[in-house]
């Protein structure tokens, strides 16, 4: 006995039949038959089942076995399809959701560089001309330098983005993530996330305090330019412009506690609870069409439960401190990101 | 009278890292052009070369580096290892084993140590994708042990303990490293004599590294 499950559309999901008898049962559509194979010589009883748009396919060569016996097994195959249709649309939703994430946010980010590069170097005017391209582009450059500096910095904010991206696809979506541990110097890694965004707070009018950010620390450095990534991308956009954004470091004894201090866009107390869910939006990051996929909380969330840290978010820790700007309120808010002081051994 | 002693007092080097950056040689085994070989130039560290493939476990390139880089895919040919960068890798730790040495490959982490479990043998690994920063650490980690004083005497009585058991107090082993820089005597037999131990080829290794800037 053989079997097939395949698409209506004809895509082959899982079979065991021998590549001989494989065309043919592809194109089997009847409920039932018995009849001479050609190919085998012998009587050959065949049959299928449908659910919405799979396919389950049975044979038998077996002359003892009767057609109603046979009946009876495909008939009995229906559940195991109806499981297995289950299974296999479920697993394909977590994979496009895998992926809906990243295609949307690669999508964004190279769409960011091409509309930078484009107003340096208008399209026009580049594709004109092609054996002195290097010339054109020259001179635009001399004659520009501070948009040329200002484009060259933001290409490689989004270049980071995107490598951000692709860390965490790496180490969320594998089922055993290389944790490589190493100690490095917090400032040194804190300066080299932060200085892609520079120019996104000095736009916005953002004084960085870092203070008390020393010594090292051990753990993977993919992760944490990932968390850092997500961290300072969500602090350009929701921090409240000509503030300040305070980074400490403190040691409760068990972790050092990385604290990013900052006055940003009210996050209300109701919406706590689901600040690290997949997919979620403050109310007011929606309200400003900040929100895309989530405000990447959740990627901070799953990828320091990875590394064994600690992410706490606390929501206007000083009312005094409120602010409203254009109608927008904005709250002292601060996120802890705890460094386990033993590392874990995660590998 | 002080005249004299200072003229004679021997100074243990005590590098910074840029001075650091200028003693250290590191080697990259590619076949392929690998920007972060440039990257880690202009980052100060100016030993650092470029090679296509090895020619010989002997070739000069390969003595001097103390710390070396190798891709696992297209390298090891001319040497006619079996798996290429892999069995390259292994041949050079199995003859210069304290030499740091560290794998890169664009494959998945994982998929590499399903390739090959000698893989355990590197000191380290690294994807080619990693971000150069990373390639950076590593340089920093491993020149910082082999030529930073405080690092270096400290592995001396981390060596000590592990061989004996007991431990030397941090300015006790100064005092024999300075006399074993003084003597120019690099013998296991004279770092053994200095130190009161019965074998010192690894600290007798690490002295000469240390103050020469050669293993031996």
């Amino acid at each position: 006995m053989y079997y097939l499950i395949r698409t209506k559309k004809g895509k082959v999901l899982a079979t065991d039949l021998p590549p001989e008898l494989l065309e043919e049962a592809k194109l089997f559509s009847k409920k039932f038959s018995s009849e001479l194979c050609s190919i085998k010589g012998v009587n050959k009883r065949q049959g299928i089942i449908e659910r919405d748009n799979f396919i389950f396919y049975l044979c038998c060569f077996d002359q003892k076995k009767t057609n109603r016996i046979f009946k009876h097994q495909l008939d009995a195959s229906e559940c195991f399809l109806i499981a297995y249709k289950d299974t296999y649309i479920e697993m394909a939703e977590t994979e496009r959701k895998k992926t809906r994430r990243l295609k949307h946010n690669l999508s964004t980010y190279s769409t960011k560089i091409h509309q930078e590069l484009y107003k340096l170097l208008p399209q026009d005017k580049i594709s004109k001309g092609r054996q002195n391209q290097r010339e054109l582009v020259k001179s635009i450059l001399e004659k520009n330098p501070d948009h040329a500096v200002t484009t060259f910095l933001r290409i490689l904010k989004n270049a980071n983005l995107i490598k951000a991206e692709f860390d965490v696809y790496d180490i969320l979506h594998e089922a055993n993530p290389h944790i490589d541990s190493q100690k490095h110097s917090i400032h040194r890694v804190l300066t080299l996330s932060l200085s892609s965004f520079w120019l996104d707070f000095l736009d916005k009018g953002i004084t960085i305090n870092m203070e008390k950010c020393v010594g090292e620390m051990t753990f993977d450095y993919k992760s944490m330019s990932s968390i850092l990534c997500h961290i300072f991308d969500n602090a350009t956009k929701y921090i409240a412009p000509d503030s300040e954004f305070k980074i400490y470091v403190e040691d409760d004894g068990e972790y050092y506690n990385i604290t990013f201090d900052m006055i940003s866009l009210r996050v209300q107390e109701a919406e706590l609870k689901k600040i690290f869910d997949d997919g979620f939006s403050s109310d007011y990051s929606e309200r400003l069409g900040f929100a895309g996929t989530g405000v990447g909380m959740n990627v901070i969330k799953r990828l320091s439960k990875l590394n064994e840290f600690r992410v706490l978010f606390k929501r206007n820790v000083d009312p005094t401190k409120t602010i409203t700007k254009m109608n927008i309120p904005f709250d002292q808010n601060i996120l802890i990101l705890g460094i386990n002081k033993t590392p874990p051994n995660i590998l | 009278m002080f005249n004299w002693l200072r003229k004679n007092r021997v100074r243990l080097p005590n590098r910074t890292l840029d001075e650091i950056k200028l003693v250290c040689n590191i080697l990259f085994i590619d076949d392929r052009k690998f920007p972060v070989v440039d990257i880690l130039k202009n980052a100060g560290w100016s030993n650092t070369r470029s090679i296509k493939d090895l020619e010989s476990l002997d070739q000069k390139e390969i003595r001097e580096a103390h710390i070396i880089f190798s891709d696992i895919h297209g390298v090891g040919k001319k040497l006619k290892f079996s798996e290429e960068g892999l069995g390259l890798v292994v041949a050079i730790k199995e003859k210069y084993p304290t030499k740091k040495l560290i794998v890169y490959s664009a494959e998945e982490h994982r998929k590499v140590e399903a390739f090959h479990p000698a893989i355990d043998l590197v000191d380290n690994r690294l994807s080619k994708n990693a971000d150069p920063y990373q390639f950076q650490v590593l340089v920093e980690k491993y020149a910082k042990e082999s030529f930073s004083f405080n690092e270096c005497i400290e592995r001396i009585r981390k060596q000590i303990q592990r061989e004996t058991g007991y431990s030397l107090e941090f300015d006790e082993v100064v005092k024999n490293v300075t006399k074993i820089q003084k003597s120019k005597n690099f013998s296991d037999s004279n770092v053994a004599k200095i130190f009161s131990l019965q074998n010192a080829a690894a600290i007798a290794n690490i002295v000469q590294l240390f103050i020469t800037g050669a293993s031996k």
